[in-house]
């Protein structure tokens, strides 16, 4: 009887042990247009049905911005999560929190991690890497494009196969493509670029087309360069569209709900990120295309969007769930997937080979586009403090596009700021 | 009464008064449309698919939205912690606005004068003027991602240590004299004679306590960081930034309703309750 | 009644701590940021607040008061409308506003009415998103200030608005000779009252602007909440929430001497 007792309450024991759940937590951010939160609950949840140990408290941290503030603030408040997903520009910012971990010992020691690194397309990793470490993996990947309407362009008398490959040919596209009602009002605009409330992300676009960068690659996350005459024309280029051509809405244009107006057909043509591509691919009605971003003086991208990172403070149980997790949302088929889903660039290269991503791209070549531009891309601002830097810059964007202030001036006092803000981490 | 037989005249008459009393309804009528509109919309927006609406189009009545929006937030939990929230905070709020109201009701006008003006302060130093300073507390008490540290700047409330006040004072002091003679003590007082007395107050205050912090919103984005913490308003802004992006309007009205429901449900039930508690939680001489 | 006292006790620990206190803790972080309070994005600020409390107080009271006078009486189709106007209040701000997010939104459904109104892309232009953001602020207040307009009708004297009537008086001589000024002890409540709710509600700026565009609707609250919650600068977050509650404490010192002979005296 004793025995048996014993031999039941060592079962229990047992189950106990199996059944033991570790459970990680995981904050995400949406930035572009879409049900992307309910997808990735839907990954989440295919994850822990294949791993049924591993329970993942997943917690939608609301855009880039919101996110980002939610992840310090548990950070600072001594609770940090196992992972999120987080711009990758954002390293900075945790390296001068010493709140993460390199990946390189889980490279080292796991041949499937170390097969991800290297499948992950080099433009991706531009962001993850610095001194030699593996400071982040990519997950939602993307590039601005220039999105079209191609029943626009027939009814303009434009090609449709033909985009705007110059700035001076997007004007006077988009010259051709503004329509006006019997009294002259607008009842579609030839181009909309958002002027983003708190990113420097479509800016950071046309000042690489304009030759320029915004940062100093070799300045270790110090060195902004608003006051340049690439910034200038970027910003001066955009402020005329509406102003000065009249092609585009007046104003600051929303990030939010421009591809819906694009949907919509009150606007012909686009500049947004490739993510958007699925929520786009779903809500218009019109054959569009989708093309680079067109040049004055060069083609050229930032890289954009968020990557894992892994936070200090795990235990080994729940770094190894974590890891599996990462491994998970990482892996070619379901970089595929989710870049089927939502129009995200599949960061591994692998991912292009499966079936089900070449059957999608016969289908929808428009998703070749972002990863053609890889080749032009470049790394997007890695800075200190940097959503105030960001800040500091979209508001003097803003003020330019909305005629409040000269790009000289709005240049010139901006970089005192963003070199004000930077002083406290930069000696 | 006035059947077929009434007089052509006073037909007319009547026609006249009735369009004149209409007539005088039109102030209220313009004073509540643009009120009456954004209702309606939301209303509409809610059952109307997300894609019609982006079109302008209207007629076709789904119940889709909300399917989607019950499933894009944890509604459950998050009502479940709203209400946790509000009516654990009411309850605590009940036991010290009867005993202040009680003191600052009877207390001697010498020791009066210092907790009075205390207490009157509090009204014009709203919590959310003092997120920052309070959240540095709250972290150094390691209360901070708590339902608990949400509450804890309304523990104290100058509108219901008034309301209640109020209500002490409106009772006879023979009654307190006459159970004072019984040789009750002051809490006897309090909990066997006066608190049936101050019902009404307290229902009302009640009711301006839960709408109140039912809607709150910067404390909990402040305090709040883990998901299953989360309150309802927290729960509807964030996923109204995600339906946002995808412009998913229909969402976003179906959403709201499902946040502002209980209320509005409350409110619709208990009108009359509703509008005596707000005008008498004004304290006004 | 002796040892009365004692009952204030659980009010007065809560009020130290979670009220007077945070005073001194803000003070603390803040005086060595005093300085900050000078630079451009913090006087915007306080600009910003004072515009934003000048336009949306005299609007909610106004609108609340025309409100009472309109909907006071018991036809069934008042009491319909004053639930309308009322409703608001009961709403929680954040959703009350995201609504206008698809009103306001350009290229919308409502287009049309936005430019015949002038305003193309409300949330797009530093005046128009400051437009929206006072116009979501009045519409959701301006019902309780009805509510204590109408209680303030109700205890007008009726005789004398009788003897006005019987002198051959006008309704608008009536309303603006004997009503209005009967009215000012509920006026100047509700003033109050309105601008503590322009100096602590933001809630609808999180949903509707961001603070933006360039600054435009950056209110003292919400960029304390930037700067505290979203760039960690807790000092320069605590001066500006001095600069808060210094402008809270004139309210106060203005308002507490009627308010309490109010308190005192009403029964």
């Amino acid at each position: 009887m004793n025995m048996k007792g014993i031999g039941i309450g060592l079962w229990v024991l047992l189950g106990l042990g199996l059944g033991q759940q570790t459970t990680i937590t995981f904050y995400y951010p949406v930035g572009v247009a879409g049900p992307l939160a309910r997808f990735i609950e839907s990954y989440v949840s295919d994850f822990e049905k294949q791993n049924p140990q591993i329970r993942v408290n997943t917690v939608f941290g609301g855009n880039y911005e919101e996110n980002q503030a939610k992840v310090v603030a548990a950070i600072r408040a001594g609770n940090p999560p196992d992972t999120a997903i987080l711009l990758s520009q954002q390293l900075h910012t945790f390296l001068a929190m010493d709140a993460i971990e390199p990946f390189d010992p889980y490279i080292a020691r796991d041949p499937e991690l170390k097969k991800a690194v290297q499948d992950f397309f080099p433009a991706f990793m531009m962001n993850s890497t610095l001194d030699g470490k593996v400071w982040s993996l990519p997950f939602q990947r993307s590039t601005p494009i220039l999105y079209y309407n191609k029943d626009a362009f027939r009814e303009a008398g434009l090609d449709p196969e033909k985009p705007p490959a110059t700035w001076e040919e997007l004007v006077e596209y988009a010259k051709r493509l503004t329509k006006r009602d019997a009294q002259g009002r607008v009842v579609r605009y030839g181009v909309a670029i958002p002027t983003e409330d708190r990113s420097t992300w479509l800016l950071e676009g046309l000042v690489i087309q304009a030759g320029g960068l915004l940062y100093d690659p070799a300045g270790k996350g110090c060195k902004v360069l608003v006051d340049t005459e690439p910034v200038r024309r970027a910003m001066q280029f955009k402020a005329d569209l509406a102003r000065k051509h009249g092609v585009s809405p007046e104003g600051v244009i929303a990030w939010g709900t421009t591809p819906g107006d694009f949907a919509a057909g009150k606007v012909a043509m686009i500049y947004h990120s490739t993510g958007s591509l699925g929520f786009i691919r779903t809500n218009a009605r019109f054959p569009f295309g989708t093309a680079f971003q067109p040049k004055l003086v060069r083609y050229g991208v930032p890289t954009g969007g968020a990557n894992f990172y892994l936070f200090k403070g795990s235990d080994p149980a729940k770094r190894e769930a974590t890891l599996r997790f990462i491994k998970f949302m990482t892996s070619p088929e379901l970089q595929a997937r989710w870049s089927i889903d939502s129009g995200y660039v599949a960061a591994r290269r692998s991912s292009w080979n499966l079936p089900l991503m070449r059957d999608y791209v016969r289908q929808w070549p428009q998703a070749l586009t972002a990863r053609e531009q890889l080749a032009y891309a470049k790394a997007e601002l890695p800075v200190y403090n940097l959503q105030q830097v960001k800040d500091i810059i979209a508001e003097a964007e803003q003020a330019v596009v909305l005629g409040r202030k000269e790009a000289r001036e709005a240049t010139r006092e901006a970089q005192r700021r963003v070199d004000e803000a930077l002083k406290p981490f930069c000696r | 009464m006035t059947g077929r037989q009434a007089l052509p005249l006073a037909r007319t008459r009547k026609r006249l008064a009735r369009a004149a009393s209409f007539l005088r309804e039109v102030p209220a009528l313009l004073a509540s449309l643009p009120f009456l509109l954004i209702a309606t919309f939301t209303l509409i927006a809610a059952f109307t698919p997300t894609a019609d609406l982006n079109r302008g189009q209207l007629g076709t009545l789904t119940l889709e939205n909300f399917r989607l929006a019950w499933q894009a937030a944890d509604f459950p939990r998050l009502y479940g912690n709203t209400m946790l929230f509000t009516f654990g905070l009411l309850l605590v709020q009940l036991f010290t606005v009867t005993t202040a109201g009680f003191a600052l009701a009877h207390l001697k006008a010498r020791g009066r004068n210092g907790p009075f003006y205390l207490i009157l302060a509090q009204l014009f130093l709203p919590a959310s003027a003092l997120i920052l300073p309070n959240y540095i507390l709250i972290h150094k008490l390691g209360l901070s991602d708590t339902l608990t540290a949400l509450a804890l700047p309304y523990v104290a409330s100058a509108t219901g240590a008034f309301l209640l006040r109020q209500g002490f004072l409106q009772i006879p002091r023979e009654l307190i004299e006459a159970a004072q003679v019984d040789g009750a003590t002051s809490w006897q007082i309090l909990w066997r004679v006066l608190l049936p007395l101050v019902r009404p107050h307290l229902a009302a205050f009640s009711l301006v306590s839960l709408v109140y912090h039912w809607n709150e919103f910067l404390w909990p984005l402040v305090v709040i960081q883990s998901p299953e913490k989360r309150v309802l308003s927290l729960g509807f802004a964030s996923f109204a930034r995600s339906a946002e992006s995808g412009m998913e309007w229909g969402l976003i009205a179906a959403g709201a309703i499902l946040v502002a429901l209980p209320m509005v449900l409350g409110f619709l039930l208990f009108q009359r309750g509703f509008v005596e508690a707000f005008t008498r939680s004004g304290l006004k001489g | 009644m002796r040892s009365v006292g004692i009952f204030l006790l659980p009010t007065l620990v809560f009020l130290v701590a979670f009220t007077y206190l945070p005073f001194g803790v803000a003070a603390l972080e803040g005086i060595s940021a005093l300085g900050s309070l000078f630079q451009q994005e913090n006087l915007n600020a306080l600009r910003v607040t004072a515009l934003y409390t000048l336009l949306a107080v005299p609007l909610s009271v106004g609108l609340g008061l025309l409100a009472a006078v309109a909907v006071e009486g018991t036809s069934r189709l008042r009491l319909l409308a004053r639930a309308l106007i009322f409703h608001p209040v009961i709403l929680p701000t954040v959703a009350f506003a995201a609504v206008f997010l698809y009103l306001l939104n350009p290229l919308g459904s409502l287009q049309g009415l936005l430019r015949w109104l002038g305003l193309q892309n409300p949330l797009g232009d530093p005046v128009g998103a400051f437009l929206a953001v006072v116009l979501v602020g009045v519409l959701k207040d301006a019902g309780l200030y009805m509510l204590y307009y109408l209680a303030g009708l109700q205890a007008l004297p009726k005789e004398v608005l009788e003897a006005a009537r019987v002198d051959g008086a006008g309704r608008l001589a009536t309303f603006f000779r004997i009503t209005l000024p009967l009215l000012s002890p509920t006026t100047f409540f509700v003033g109050i009252m309105a601008t503590l709710g322009a100096l602590r509600n933001v809630d609808h700026i999180f949903i509707l602007t961001k603070g933006g565009p360039v600054g435009a609707t950056d209110h003292l609250l919400y960029r304390v909440y930037t700067l505290g919650f979203e760039y960690f600068d807790f000092p320069q977050a605590g001066a500006l929430t001095l600069v808060l509650l210094t402008a809270l404490t004139a309210l106060a010192l203005l308002a507490l001497p009627r308010l309490e002979r109010g308190v005192h005296y009403d029964g």
